[in-house]
């Protein structure tokens, strides 16, 4: 087979324009992204399972990680007021970030679903309900962690290990966080779902 | 701002410079999601791929050495790692779904299905070859690039490359006539 024969069978149509809507999605995504990078991967430690905490020293170094990083947000969070007492470093990062979207986003915001270094806004289709608990939820199946804020009352459709998975979010008369899916369900804290599910959630003490 | 260079931009940006960020982000956008979706043929697979990599950069920019590679190379090597990863993630949504997804994209009925069936066919042929083959191939075929380029982006020998090429042309020729 020659080069041009290759070329012939691989020829490839044009690929189509970006469009404006994705364009803009891509850039603000970006921008975003690019203000807090600086500060998110020692929040990424304590929301991922890396295996690098286990050496000896590590633990230390994280710690000093997050002091700086609580220190850090506490006086650079942008908007709202996301300093309510005891929140831990990857909540305030967590709350900083859907503060920023939703300036953007308003009422269309639903919940932002961060995994493996990709963020995803999930836009639309029901309003955002404001009044009730912002809600941080920490889902990991077959070792891959994603992480999910949004407000009480949401229903999302996302990815969760390599499944499409419909999550209703719900909290509570005692702020306790319900999730409910197909999949599995979390209740009294006491997850029920396949092997290789964890997941945790807890109401974010905070105001946007 | 327009004017600036990449390199300008570049030096901004690693100084915190938002503005100069967005617009490195705003030139190279279109170029990234042309690539991706040449490699995985699905518009808004293309436009994921083209955040995820958007994202990176975002992560990476301040620790970017220019002095180790052309920031286009750069760009090229992180666009094909993302749809690669991608394309695995989608296989194994597929495999567990039990169905194609890409199917249904393609049999719907609009004015592009004829050009989009085509876009599938070729990519199905190159997902037969093993992945370091199909990246080769798409290198050179695809994108047009000569072996050194190609070798650059992918961070392997010249020769390699064209070890590859060889290798994945032989099959292609065996596939093709099927």
């Amino acid at each position: 087979m020659t080069n041009d024969e290759l070329k012939n069978i691989l020829q490839q149509p044009d690929a189509p324009d970006l469009d404006d809507a994705a364009r803009e999605r891509i850039v603000t995504s970006a921008a975003i992204r690019y203000r807090h990078a600086a500060r998110e991967p020692e929040a990424d430690t304590t929301w991922s399972s890396r295996g690098w905490l286990n050496t000896a020293l590590r633990p230390l170094m994280a710690a000093a990680a997050a002091l700086v990083l609580v220190v850090a947000i506490q006086f650079s969070l942008p908007g709202g007021d996301t300093s309510g007492p005891g929140l831990s470093g990857t909540d305030r990062y967590s709350a900083a970030v859907f503060s920023e979207y939703q300036s953007l986003f308003e009422d269309e915001l639903r919940a932002v679903v961060a995994r493996n270094g990709d963020v995803d806004v999930v836009l639309g289709g029901q309003r955002s309900q404001q009044a009730n608990p912002l809600v941080i939820v920490r889902i990991e199946a077959d070792g891959q962690p994603v992480h999910i804020t949004a407000y009480s009352g949401q229903t999302i459709e996302t990815e969760i290990g390599g499944k499409s998975v419909t999550l209703d979010i719900l909290t509570t008369a005692d702020q306790e966080v319900v999730l409910a899916s197909d999949e599995f369900m979390l209740e009294d804290g006491v997850l029920h779902g396949p092997d290789g599910f964890a997941a945790d959630a807890h109401v974010l003490e905070v105001s946007l | 701002m327009q004017t600036n260079s990449d390199f300008q931009l570049i030096e901004m940006a690693v100084g915190g410079n938002e503005d100069a960020f967005r617009s490195l982000v705003e030139r190279h956008c279109e170029m990234v999601f042309k690539v991706a979706y040449r490699w995985c043929a699905v518009k808004e697979d293309a436009e994921d791929i083209a955040q995820n990599v958007m994202m990176q950069l975002a992560d990476k920019i301040r620790g970017f050495k220019p002095e180790e590679a052309a920031f286009t190379t750069w760009l090229y090597r992180v666009t094909i790692n993302a749809a690669k990863d991608a394309y695995r993630r989608k296989q194994s949504r597929k495999n567990n779904e039990g169905r194609y997804a890409n199917d249904s994209d393609v049999h719907s009925s609009n004015s592009a299905a004829e050009q989009q069936l085509r876009q599938h066919e070729t990519t199905r042929l190159l997902d037969r070859l093993p992945d370091k083959e199909k990246e080769a191939v798409f290198l050179v075929f695809c994108e047009g690039m000569n072996h050194a380029e190609a070798a650059a982006i992918v961070g392997c020998a010249e020769s390699t490359i064209s070890w590859r090429v060889h290798s994945a042309r032989k099959k292609l020729k065996v596939w093709a006539k099927q």
